[in-house]
């Protein structure tokens, strides 16, 4: 009998522990997962804005085609690995795709940016100032939202690796989650925009 | 770490369920000590119990030597008696969960009643006092600093003491009391610190914990009460021999037992109440940044022949609800005091005033200052006057606010917010500041304030439907008035409803109704809804829900944010289409405040806003209003990140999202003016026609 009731406690503690681990591992993924969310919508934004810019800069940057083209074919691949992402955030492959395909935006919009200096018309032009605002404070932004989703992550992970949390997540497949980083250090501040 | 408004919220709904628990332990307590009495007095079952006292003596007889004696034995056999039990446990949780709930239920009607039977006497806006005009000014200003309806003014014309407490359950059903003594012996500053600390209980959810303190108390005093009763019947009723009846012998007891209580909710009450006392003290100092105010108050309290007592009956049930310890003596000294003592307040306040001069800068908006293109919440409103000025006021004066910190901010009072107050109420023309002292008067700024565009037809279609349903004076008046408010900066409409509330609330419930009726028929003379008319209609409707309802207990029904998802999402797109006009920057906006909200993920956030009417948002608020607060947390948050999103804030956005936060029961502090962010060199852009 007293065997009994000792072995019921011993399995009600248990499970109860199990329980929580496991619910917490859930809801730590759902944040860093809707931490990834807040990036995309930055990050759509910003793609939403390089047509535009291209657009307005065409008009006066008419001998730097390959530079225009540059931009946006660095953009539509950083599209594709942001819905890739977008998908499954957290995922190694993803995230380090999409690091690659953002700094190679980044580092070609920095170039666009370093030669509209020689276009006096298209420092004055109204639209390309504000879409240069509009884009700056957008990438700080992504700055912050990166950061608040990396937290997520490492929060995540570290409650993954930690006992009593790291068997459930074994046992249930909580695969580790990967931060959003640039792959370059070169480009890891925010082009500088000064007109 | 620094807790949040909404966080304080959550906590004092904890606190309120450990209350309910520790009340059980000490009502479980008391039923076994008088269960234990009443075996005593009545040796168990007065029938039974004779029968088996006789046969437990034969019992022991039959075994002689044995090593218990027989009356220990025959004890042991009474002492589980079911049937004595329920005797005993029915009447005594009757007896206090009556008491309890009839308290509880009758503090539903807020804190006006507190006050009320503490003797207080409402202080109407058309005082002529000097020392009253100046306390209706400090709450004033504090309350249009801190984004709260303006709180009823109490003043306990009998009490000498320097004391002062709040009461209510919402920061919108809240009153302020204040003793004569503390009238007429503070000055301004420390009225002002006085006030903050209060503040601090209204915003911090204290005040609801203590309205069910004052309720559980009120049951476990009664059982105090119904001994003495009993126990007063011992020189009349008698038996036939002339001996003292049991029952007032149980009267005895029952006082004891009733001790029992009392010691418990004094027990109770200082655990609850002494560590919010230095929060409210702490607050103060943020609130106003005079530590002197505060601290030249609880010295003077010291000093003070009367110090800070209260003589009211009823100061000992209340007595954790005041600035400053109300009570007489201390029963049992600091362990069971409400409050910490006075040297130890001051202490605190000073020394936390010395860190706040080498720490001046808040951390909570740090980040602001980065991010480029950000409009602040704190600012200056044409030619306001500066706060009384130090290096560090100055500072946060220029800085921006993020959208990060617009939920910090929620349910706190900052020096710039107080400034604005300050400087809106004296900009006000001299005639519009006398109308809001008299009932009629705010009534007619109401009216006023939902007038269209002067000269226009809709306008003329208003002033008839007035005619048809007012008297004639108050016709003209309005037409007088109107011209005043119209010169107004429309920034300035939102507040001035706020100051027209301390003379509203004088309103019957039926003179409400009426005013909410005129008022419809002034929106509804164009045949549309528009948003500007649903934002002042909406704040007025819910300042003034303590004067028609009865019960202002706002419970939780919704506790998750999958509850009110839809809710929420008809917010967030309602302030993404005030705010933008281009259908793309619209879709950006509310995307951006969305996946805000905790558990946001693309399958539950819509790709575009949603169409909406002004009647969708108002069921919304309405469900909205019974969120939890952590749901209401990540609501405001979201909200903030859509109007924030872009640095333009206009008049319109600003104001639907104090009347969203002010109908959540979330304060918000008012924003000051639009401020150009950032060193980036922005064009500058004009703030958008309302």
């Amino acid at each position: 009998m007293g065997v009994l009731i000792f072995i019921v406690m011993v399995v009600l503690v248990v499970g109860v522990i199990v329980m929580n681990a496991y619910n917490s591992l859930v809801t730590l993924r759902n944040r860093y997962k809707n931490a990834y969310s807040q990036i995309d919508v930055q990050l759509q934004r910003r793609y939403d804005l390089i047509p535009n810019l291209v657009e307005t800069a065409k008009g006066y940057m008419k001998h730097e085609r390959e530079t225009l083209e540059a931009v946006i074919t660095a953009r539509n691949t950083a599209i594709s690995a942001n819905s890739q992402a977008a998908r499954s955030p957290g995922d190694p492959a993803a995230m380090q795709q999409l690091g690659q395909a953002e700094a190679a935006l980044t580092g070609t919009l920095g170039r666009f940016f370093a030669l509209s200096e020689a276009y006096p018309e298209l420092k004055a032009d109204q639209t390309m100032t504000q879409l240069m605002e509009e884009l700056s404070s957008t990438e700080n932004r992504i700055a912050f939202a990166r950061q608040a989703f990396n937290d997520a992550v490492t929060l995540y992970n570290t409650k993954r690796e930690v006992f009593p949390s790291n068997v459930i997540a074994n046992g249930f497949n909580f695969a580790e989650a990967d931060l959003l980083e640039e792959a370059t250090p070169e480009v890891r501040q925010a082009p500088r925009i000064s007109f | 770490m620094t807790m949040n408004f909404f966080e304080h919220q959550d906590k004092a709904r904890q606190n309120t369920k450990q209350l309910i628990g520790l009340f059980g332990a000490a009502v479980l307590c008391i039923i076994l000590t008088i269960y234990l009495l009443a075996v005593v007095v009545f040796g168990g079952n007065p029938s039974s119990g004779s029968k088996a006292a006789r046969r437990s003596g034969s019992y022991s007889r039959q075994y002689d030597g044995s090593p218990q004696p027989p009356m220990v034995q025959s004890r042991r056999l009474q002492l589980w008696n079911p049937q004595l039990l329920g005797m005993v446990a029915l009447p005594t949780l009757l007896l206090i969960g009556g008491g309890s709930l009839y308290k509880i239920q009758r503090l539903r009607a807020g804190g006006a009643v507190i006050a009320q039977e503490m003797g207080g006497k409402l202080v109407t806006p058309d005082t002529t006092n000097p020392a009253e005009q100046r306390l209706l000014n400090v709450v004033e200003e504090m309350a249009i600093a801190a984004g709260i309806s303006v709180p009823a003014v109490y003043v306990l014309e009998q009490e000498r003491g320097i004391n002062a407490f709040a009461a209510g359950f919402t920061p919108n059903d809240a009153v302020i009391g204040v003793t004569r003594g503390c009238l007429e012996v503070l000055s301004r500053d420390e009225l002002q610190g006085v006030i903050g600390h209060e503040f601090s209980h209204i915003l911090n959810g204290d005040m609801r914990l203590n309205l069910n303190l004052i309720g559980v108390l009120n049951g476990l005093l009664l059982i105090y009460i119904s001994g003495r009763v009993l126990a007063d019947l011992q020189g009349s009723v008698r038996d036939r021999d002339g001996k003292a009846v049991p029952i007032a012998l149980f009267g005895l007891g029952l006082i004891v037992i009733g001790l029992i209580g009392v010691f418990f909710g004094r027990l109770i009450k200082a655990a609850v109440s002494r560590q919010r006392e230095f929060l409210a003290d702490a607050s103060a100092v943020q609130f106003t940044r005079n530590p002197q105010g505060i601290a030249g108050a609880l010295r003077k309290i010291s000093q003070h022949s009367h110090q800070a007592l209260v003589d009211s009956p009823y100061a000992e049930e209340n007595s954790h609800m005041f600035f400053g310890s109300a009570l007489r003596f201390a029963f049992l000294g600091e362990m069971f005091a409400t409050h910490p003592s006075l040297g130890q307040r001051i202490r605190r306040i000073e020394g936390g005033a010395r860190q706040f001069e080498e720490a001046p800068v808040a951390t909570g908006t740090a980040i602001a200052a980065d991010e480029s293109g950000v409009m602040g919440l704190a600012g200056n409103l044409g030619g306001a006057s500066e706060p009384s000025a130090t290096p560090a006021t100055m500072l946060t004066t220029q800085r921006a606010v993020a959208p990060a910190g617009v939920v910090a901010q929620v349910g706190t009072v900052n020096p710039e917010h107080y400034a604005y107050a300050k400087a809106l109420v004296a900009q006000l023309p001299e005639a519009l500041q006398g109308a809001l002292r008299s009932q009629q008067g705010a009534i007619a700024v109401v009216y006023s304030l939902f007038l269209d565009e002067p000269e226009s037809a809709v306008r003329q279609k208003q002033l008839e439907w007035l005619q048809q349903v007012e008297v004639a004076e108050r016709l003209d008046q309005v037409t007088q008035l109107s011209e005043l408010v119209d010169g107004l900066d429309p920034a300035c409409r939102l507040p001035l409803l706020d100051l027209t509330i301390p003379a509203l609330r004088q309103c019957s419930a039926k003179e409400c109704q009426h005013l909410f009726k005129v008022v419809q028929g002034l929106v509804r003379a164009d045949g549309r809804w528009s948003l500007n008319e649903f934002t002042l209609q909406v704040v007025l409707w819910h300042r003034l829900q303590p004067c028609v309802k009865t019960d202002l207990t706002v419970p939780v029904k919704f506790a998750t944010l999958e509850a009110v998802w839809t809710e929420c999402m008809l917010l967030v797109s309602v302030l993404a289409q005030v705010g933008e006009t281009r259908p793309e920057a619209i879709a950006y906006a509310f995307r951006t405040g969305a996946f805000r909200l905790p558990g946001a993920n693309p399958q539950v956030v819509p790709a575009q806003p949603l169409a909406c009417t002004v009647a969708d948002l108002q069921k919304s608020l309405e469900k909205l209003r019974f969120a939890a607060p952590k749901v209401k947390q990540g609501l405001v948050d979201a909200c903030a990140h859509t109007v924030l999103l872009d640095s333009v804030v206009n008049v319109q956005e600003a104001d639907l999202l104090r009347a969203i936060a002010i109908t959540l029961d979330s304060p918000l502090p008012p924003f000051l003016s639009v401020q150009q962010g950032g060193a980036t060199g922005r064009a500058k852009s004009g703030r958008k026609a309302v």
